[in-house]
């Protein structure tokens, strides 16, 4: 187990330093003359228009709360999916079923209520 | 070192070849593991280099085939060298970086997003464990869970690039970053969670072991809900919406140049092509196949694959934000809920109902042989010696010798009774078996002994065939020398293994 993980480490290290050498490669080779002009920000040849900070759709918001309640519950399920063949009755399954429909029940309730929509 | 093969496990041949010498030269065993550790992970990292060249390449060729074009031919045969051109270009072209920009952000986004792809190749298994380790990076146990972890990491890549770069757009393409890569997820996770109910482990080699059939065929709704999820966690066409260009310029790494904007354009590659190397190890059997070695039927899958990949990008048009919400909410997800519990229904009914849960496998006995007084039997990687002789690290007393059954690698974990079947066509002396769970006679649920040993006469054509293990998780064969003399032989073992309900 530790062992798996310390190759994990060694693997990002590695990963790391391979994908900086081009990096490292294109900062002593590439050209480099900024001037104004060149780094303002690119909006296809517009000048930008006030702040970046827009205000924006509060529906991503929502998405971003659905799917936190469905990623929690699939922190559930992963163990319950790894221990399902060990299970010695049919009442787990059973607990899993009523467990995913009340998730469905929430995710029913929120299409109903107009939350899935992107309006 | 006898039973590997020459091409098929010639990176095992290698490795073992490698910790050898380091040995001989008296380096600590943590610094040979170090060094083991350090060469694995940077082939890992060079194969998904060479990968994603050889993909840009591929795609590049595709396309153009799609559109009725030749594609790249120039550089070097077929177009080839392309890659090389178009990697030299990258590295000599101006880097910028624009005003308002939180720098360090910035220029870290495109390493996150290559090395997050990049780390799912640390459990892919390219070939069987032949005793020394399987032929991946590490084959934790963790390893579909380890997957989604580290796959998940590259949201945060295009998170960072989209608000780092002080651009509308790249905040933009953020914000859809959020709701696309996020949203689809759920039914990736799902979908993922049903393969593990079936195969009951996370790790990728006992997955493909569990696969007798390809899950592709059982679990085919499974398949196509992680495809297609994939397709949209790797954000692309016709779920590239975060860098949509006809909509806000190039998304999240609209501000990026030169060899920063490609090391995007790697992590995208290497990203799709992990969520095909992911299915064709957990839905097409991964490495195994007929005739060619296991890394080379590996490959072939997973190119295939990314050629399906490809020939939905290039003919289908791009998603609509509020279709691509409604097709993962109102469509993807219901159905991977609905097929999860579909599936684990249906495979209850099978196992428990119907008891559809055996396996037929055989024992590997391949040789035996008698020298000086010594019985020997070689099974897989170890010679066993019926003897006792006290200084030998395989006798077991009393004359019998196990040998071990890899039980614990069927897709069923729970307990498990074993019925041995064996032939002695070809002995000229008695043989007893006896099946041993877990490193005893076998028990029943009331701790009553029920492994009694079978008895096989000589000269026998006829299998024999009896109940003799049971309740147990690993098992091995017991073959009694009981008249300790030369002559005997197994022609055949067989061990059957049943769930037990």
């Amino acid at each position: 187990m530790l062992q798996d993980f310390a190759f994990v480490g060694i693997f990002v290290i590695v990963a790391v330093v391979l994908l900086s050498l081009p990096l490292v490669l294109a900062a002593l080779l590439a050209p480099r003359k900024p001037n104004p002009i060149k780094s303002e920000t690119y909006e296809c040849g517009m000048e930008t228009v006030g702040e970046t900070w827009v205000q924006f759709k509060a529906q991503y918001y929502i998405y971003a709360l659905i799917f936190a309640i469905f990623d929690i519950e699939t922190i559930f399920l992963l163990p319950w999916a790894l221990a399902y063949k060990d299970f010695a009755t049919i009442f787990p399954l059973l607990e899993m079923v009523l467990f995913i429909l009340i998730l469905a029940g929430g995710l029913v309730y929120a299409w109903r209520k107009g939350a899935l929509e992107w309006a | 070192m006898e039973n590997l093969h020459p091409i098929n496990d010639i990176f095992i041949i290698i490795a073992l070849w490698l910790r050898a010498l380091m040995e001989n030269l008296g380096f600590a065993s943590w610094l040979i593991d170090l060094v083991m550790g350090l060469l694995r992970a940077a082939t890992l990292g060079t194969v998904g280099l060479l990968v994603f060249m050889l993909l840009t390449w591929l795609e590049r060729k595709v396309v153009a085939r799609i559109q009725d074009r030749i594609g790249p031919n120039l550089a070097g045969p077929w177009g080839l060298l392309q890659p090389i051109a178009d990697g030299v270009k990258a590295i000599t072209k101006e880097d910028t970086t624009p005003a308002g920009a939180d720098v360090h952000i910035f220029n870290a986004a495109p390493i996150v997003a290559g090395v997050s792809a990049m780390l799912v190749y640390g459990v892919i298994p390219l070939g069987p464990n032949t005793g020394y380790g399987a032929l991946s990076g590490t084959d934790m146990n963790l390893g579909l869970f380890y997957i989604l972890a580290v796959g998940a990491v590259s949201l945060i890549a295009v998170l960072m690039a989209g608000i780092s770069s002080n651009n509308k757009y790249a905040l933009l393409g953020a914000f859809r970053a959020v709701a696309e890569l996020l949203s689809y997820e759920v039914p990736q996770v799902l979908s993922i969670s049903t393969v593990v109910m079936i195969a009951g482990t996370m790790q990728m080699t006992g997955i493909v072991a569990a696969q007798s059939v390809p899950f592709l065929l059982p679990l085919f709704v499974t398949a196509l809900v992680f495809f297609i999820s994939g397709i949209a966690e790797s954000g692309r066409v016709p779920f590239d919406l975060v860098e949509a260009e006809s909509e806000i310029v190039a998304g999240y790494h609209i501000e990026y140049s030169g060899m920063k904007f490609s090391l995007f354009f790697l992590g995208e590659f290497i990203h799709a092509f992990a969520v095909c190397a992911v299915f064709a190890t957990v839905f097409l059997n991964g490495w195994q196949g007929p005739i060619l070695p296991p890394y080379i039927w590996f490959f072939i899958k997973a190119f295939g694959l990314f050629f399906i990949m490809m020939w939905i990008k290039f003919t289908l048009p791009r998603f609509r934000i509020d279709q691509l919400m409604a097709f993962n909410w109102k469509f993807l997800v219901p159905l991977s809920l609905v097929n999860l519990l579909l599936v684990a229904t249906a495979d209850t009914i099978l196992r428990r109902v119907l008891g559809w849960t055996r396996w037929r496998m055989p024992v590997p006995v391949d040789y035996m042989a008698e020298t000086a007084g010594t019985t020997w039997i070689r099974s897989g990687n170890t010679l066993y010696s019926l003897s006792d002789d006290e200084d030998s690290d395989e006798i077991t007393q009393g004359g019998y010798v196990d040998v071990p059954v890899l039980v614990e690698t069927l897709p069923y974990r729970g307990t498990k009774q074993a019925i041995a079947e064996a032939v002695s066509a070809s002995s000229t002396e008695p043989v007893r078996v006896q099946v041993v769970a877990d490193g005893r006679p076998g028990v029943d649920i009331n701790d009553e002994p029920v492994g009694l040993p079978i008895t096989l006469p000589p000269r026998s054509p006829e299998p024999v065939r009896a109940i003799v293990g049971k309740l147990g998780r690993t098992f091995s064969v017991r073959v009694h020398d009981s008249a300790a003399k030369a002559g005997w032989r197994l022609d055949n073992l067989w061990l059957d293994v049943q769930g037990v309900r």
